[in-house]
């Protein structure tokens, strides 16, 4: 008996990842809090860590309006000024 | 009508049994752990010949794999959940809505809350495929309300990729995540139909919400509605639901026609009882505060500092929606939204019938 697949094609991806950095000294380091608790605290916490290894520099700590949504056009704007934006998914 | 294009042809023994095709599924990752019907290129063909359009049209992406559901990969987890094949065309209508951008199914599908798609038929559709729209609508026992279900959780497990720890986050889960399919009860509604409400002129429709498991509402007593409403009204309070911390939550309420019968003897339309609602399920603004540090409220509600100042569970009377199912009884429920979700009607397109969509 053949069967057809219940889970069928995947859709191409609507963008491509970004490439790499292999160094980040001198580099603009952004944070974007999810809104989740304690995302704010970790990620900064994270971030500044980060910079401190790197020689790279923390300049923009900025929080979307939810956590269930994609973050707002003026938000991606400003994280698009980093080099490097740290954030998270879920809680 | 060939099933070979496009999708991927598996194989397995055409004496199988159900234990070892229950087998053939786990490993795959496939199905809900309920046994299912083997999706073979003979009942997903009878499918698609019963819909009579494009089996390859892509209906949707189904967030977050970004699966592509085409009527041929609806069909195949339409079988598996034992389908009767006329009802395609619903599951094509219910995949439709689900994919728009408003329900944001990435988050449906993804959160940690165990929201599920509530899918209501409307109209023509609920007899045409023998919904039940009455006594136990909710279930169980009635196939096509059961099977419509399972097959749309099968579309968000299999072609959406949200399977339990892998795409979907949920906690706990919850009992509708195995299906959750109802058909509005127009006959014993006193308004007009909920989806032509919404402006959807078409004989047959379904609605998309997504949101928790019904919450009861049991009132034996009362001629009157504000005593009902009151008491429904009561089940929307909870800071136990996201619609604390979310006012853009929609509630829908369904009422079931002896409780809708009382209200609309009293003179009240539909927008009457969301207005009462939206006016009675409310706590007072410190309440909120203490219980919740972040807030994604509608901005008037972040200007009142009053901490005694009573705050509505949903920012608008239009959140609250309300239509009619259920049979004999004075049961009524409230299904709670997952928040960050906007529900959605479409209408049912059949492609096969004389004549083109109907």
């Amino acid at each position: 008996m053949r069967l057809v697949d219940p889970a069928g094609a995947v859709a191409p991806p609507a963008v491509g990842l970004a490439p790499g950095l292999p160094v980040l000294a001198g580099r603009r380091i952004a944070v974007l809090d999810n809104g989740k608790p304690h995302a704010r605290l970790l990620l900064t916490t994270l971030a500044e860590r980060l910079a401190a290894r790197t020689d790279a520099r923390v300049t923009l700590v900025v929080a979307k309006g939810t956590a269930a949504t994609p973050a707002e056009p003026d938000i991606l704007r400003q994280l698009a000024a980093a080099d490097l934006v740290v954030t998270g998914s879920a809680d | 009508m060939s099933t070979d294009a496009v999708a991927e042809i598996l194989e397995v023994a055409d004496d199988v049994t159900p234990e070892a095709f229950a087998g053939y599924c786990a490993e795959r990752g496939w199905g809900d752990g309920l046994p299912v019907v083997p999706p073979s290129q003979a009942r997903v063909a009878a499918m698609l010949d019963a819909y009579g359009g494009d089996p390859d049209e892509v209906v949707g992406v189904v967030a977050p794999r970004d699966g592509s559901a085409t009527p041929r990969t609806l069909a195949a987890n339409a079988v598996m959940a034992g389908c009767t094949p006329d009802v395609l065309p619903v599951l094509v209508a219910a995949t439709r809505a689900l994919t728009r951008p408003e329900v944001n199914l990435r988050g449906v599908q993804a959160t940690t809350h165990p929201v599920a798609p509530l899918l209501v038929v409307h109209g023509e559709a609920v007899t045409r495929h023998g919904f039940n729209p009455g006594l136990g609508t909710f279930g169980p026992g009635t196939r096509a309300n059961a099977t419509v279900g399972r097959a749309v959780r099968f579309v968000l497990m299999h072609v959406g990729g949200g399977r339990p720890g892998d795409g979907d986050a949920a906690t706990q889960g919850q009992p509708s995540k195995y299906t959750y399919c109802i058909a509005e009860n127009a006959d014993a509604s006193p308004w007009p139909a909920y989806h032509r409400s919404r402006g959807v002129d078409a004989p047959a429709a379904v609605t998309v919400h997504c949101g928790e498991n019904p919450h009861n509402v049991h009132d034996m007593e009362s001629d009157a509605p504000e005593r009902i409403l009151t008491k429904v009204a009561s089940v929307m309070t909870t800071l136990g639901a996201n619609h604390a911390p979310i006012s853009q939550g929609e509630y829908f309420v369904v009422l079931c026609p002896e409780h809708a019968a009382t209200v609309a003897r009293a003179g009240w339309e539909r927008s009457d009882v969301s207005g009462y609602l939206f006016q009675m399920a409310r706590l007072p603004a410190g309440v909120f505060h203490a219980a919740f540090d972040s807030r994604a409220w509608a901005p008037w509600m972040h200007a009142v500092h009053d901490p005694d100042e009573l705050l509505p569970m949903t920012a608008e009377p239009d959140h609250v929606r309300v239509l009619v199912a259920g049979g004999a009884g004075k049961h009524s429920c409230v299904v709670p939204s997952w928040g960050m979700t906007r529900s959605v009607t479409v209408p049912v397109e059949y492609p096969g019938d004389r004549g083109g969509s109907a």
